[in-house]
């Protein structure tokens, strides 16, 4: 229970006791994670396993159509390809997608108390990288299976690293989407439809070649997901370091959405309150 | 629990019963309202319209667009509460009650003035939300507890006094989606009274399931009531006012008409709606 309040700063708190709070309700954050987990396998019978099946079977059926069309050398490389594309994509749709919803969704319990908004932003980035490491779990083992996965190195250690660069992404990007999504309903729509049309000129099953040649230099650097892409694949299935290029603008990209998710957070304050 | 339960707890002088309530030594608390106005917005803030916010970016004027309008809710409203204290809030529909309410619980932000608050801060705001409807009501009673910030410690020792309390039998381990409208009611008053907190925040009287249920419910909230240190209560009942509460304040389009002994502020309060009906509900 709430120790000492003072509201004379009720919009902007100090950023210590923001901390403070979230410390106070980290519980509550990862157990609504674990309670969106479970809500989403509940009662199939192979539970969490959907969220390797999933993605795997698309990319299956999606590697086979793509593959002819784009007239590939092998289909199972192409596979894992379009694979690691669409489970990446997940997670960073997901922060997006279901951002749009994360404080309207709390809205039962940001009416019964003063908890941090952070902790329902939070909830939704933190619970698509659950989902995501179990499916990277399963493209490991298809690698395995397949013998494509690349010599053992230090590259390795970018793998894990990549979650924590992830994670930095996409906080701010659902704090952001949470804050619009509350405060204009449209906004669900508008990202529905934005989302539809970057996964096509995205790296998911776009072949990087492609995406690296010469005449797509624009979208290298307006579309988010090429570095993103960029790093996740590089380590993991091509035994690479990341690319300069890649960190540049997966830096300039965070320090630009955080930057709005922090001037976003100040100026509305706890007013998002009111459009609930 | 209905009005009328409320009315006994008020005034049966019997002595407390315990409900499993975990009680502790309340300490010191205060509230202090100083100068606060909330400003509610209303219109296109509240419906947020990208339209309308497009056309003033593209330069658009006038009342086609929506301008953000606000009302106040509250106007400078300041009043200091100590410990010991039962405060009765009364007032007109769409007086500013509950909003005061949430605001003093931090939930509501103050445009200028401040409200400080010390003690353990517990709230009986719309019990029977805020769940989650996929999980179990087992599960449930962590994430209501989590968010009244509660340790995951102590709710494990007060889990299963929980599930007695809130009685539901083989439910509390069924999705919440499966509960009754009642079933919903319960399971969130049973966590929300189980620990005492010094500072108590009650918005109105709700219905808290069938007469079994509101038997324990109205023993609870008399354990509840005894034991805090300072209660605030938002309600229409001036007998419950006028049994319960040591002081009362009214409020009448967000500004405090009257402040003081409970007895005196519901008396004009009555003489007021008895002369002019029309304006005071």
């Amino acid at each position: 229970m709430q120790q000492y309040a003072n509201y004379r700063n009720t919009l902007r708190s100090p950023a210590l006791l923001y901390l403070a709070d979230l410390l106070r309700y980290r519980h509550l954050c990862w157990n609504l994670v674990g309670s969106d987990l479970r809500s989403r396998f509940r009662r199939s019978r192979l539970g969490i396993l959907w969220a390797i099946i999933q993605p795997m079977s698309f990319a299956l059926v999606l590697a086979y159509v793509y593959g002819k069309i784009f007239n590939v050398d092998s289909y199972w490389t192409f596979t894992v390809y379009v694979f690691s594309g669409f489970i990446l994509w997940d997670f960073f749709t997901a922060s997006i997608n279901l951002g749009v919803d994360a404080l309207v969704n709390a809205e039962g319990y940001l009416k019964q108390g003063r908890i941090p908004f952070i902790v329902f932003q939070l909830r939704v980035p933190l619970g698509a990288m659950v989902t995501f490491l179990m499916a990277e779990m399963g493209l490991v083992v298809l690698m395995l299976i397949l013998g494509q996965f690349p010599p053992v190195g230090l590259h390795l250690l970018l793998v894990p690293a990549f979650i924590a660069a992830m994670l930095a992404f996409c906080i701010p990007l659902t704090v952001i989407f949470s804050i619009l999504g509350a405060q204009f309903r449209d906004i669900k729509y508008v990202t529905t439809i934005a989302l539809q049309a970057l996964f096509f000129v995205s790296p998911v099953f776009l072949d990087r070649g492609f995406i690296e040649s010469p005449h797509m230099v624009v979208l290298r650097y307006v579309n988010p997901f090429v570095p993103l892409a960029g790093m996740f694949r590089g380590p993991l299935m091509y035994g690479e370091y990341w690319s300069t290029e890649s960190m540049i603008l997966w830096g300039v990209w965070c320090a630009a959405l955080w930057l709005s998710a922090i001037i976003l957070s100040f100026s509305f304050g706890r007013k998002i309150i009111y459009a609930l | 629990m209905s009005a009328e339960a409320l009315r006994v707890v008020a005034s049966d002088d019997e002595p407390v019963q315990s409900t499993g309530l975990v009680r502790r030594e309340v300490r010191d608390c205060a509230i202090d309202v100083n100068n606060a106005t909330i400003r509610y917005p209303i219109g296109p803030y509240v419906r947020g319209s990208i339209k309308a916010n497009l056309m003033r970016l593209m330069g658009a004027r006038g009342e086609k667009v929506g301008k953000v309008e606000y009302v106040n809710a509250l106007t400078d409203i300041s009043f200091k509460v100590t410990k010991g204290e039962r405060v009765g809030i009364i007032g007109s529909n769409g007086s500013g009650k509950s909003t005061l309410l949430r605001a003093m619980a931090g939930i509501y932000p103050i445009a200028t003035g401040s409200i400080a608050l010390s003690g353990e801060l517990g709230t009986l705001l719309e019990v029977g939300l805020g769940f989650e409807a996929e999980s179990t009501g087992r599960e449930n009673i962590y994430y209501r507890g989590m968010a009244m910030g509660i340790s995951p410690r102590r709710l494990r020792e007060a889990e299963q006094a929980i599930v007695d309390f809130a009685d539901l039998g083989a439910f509390i381990d069924l999705p919440m989606r499966t509960y009754s409208t009642g079933m919903w009611v319960r399971l969130g008053f049973a966590v929300s009274t189980h620990f005492s907190p010094d500072v108590l925040l009650i918005d109105e009287v709700f219905g808290a399931g069938d007469a079994a249920f509101a038997q324990r419910a109205l023993a609870r909230m008399k354990e509840i009531v005894q034991h805090a240190g300072i209660v605030v209560i938002v309600t229409h009942d001036l007998y419950l006012v006028r049994s319960l509460c040591t002081r009362a304040l009214w409020l009448d389009r967000g500004k405090i008409i009257a402040d003081g002994p409970a007895d005196y502020v519901a008396n004009r309060y009555e003489n007021r709606v008895a002369s002019r009906p029309e304006a005071v509900e």
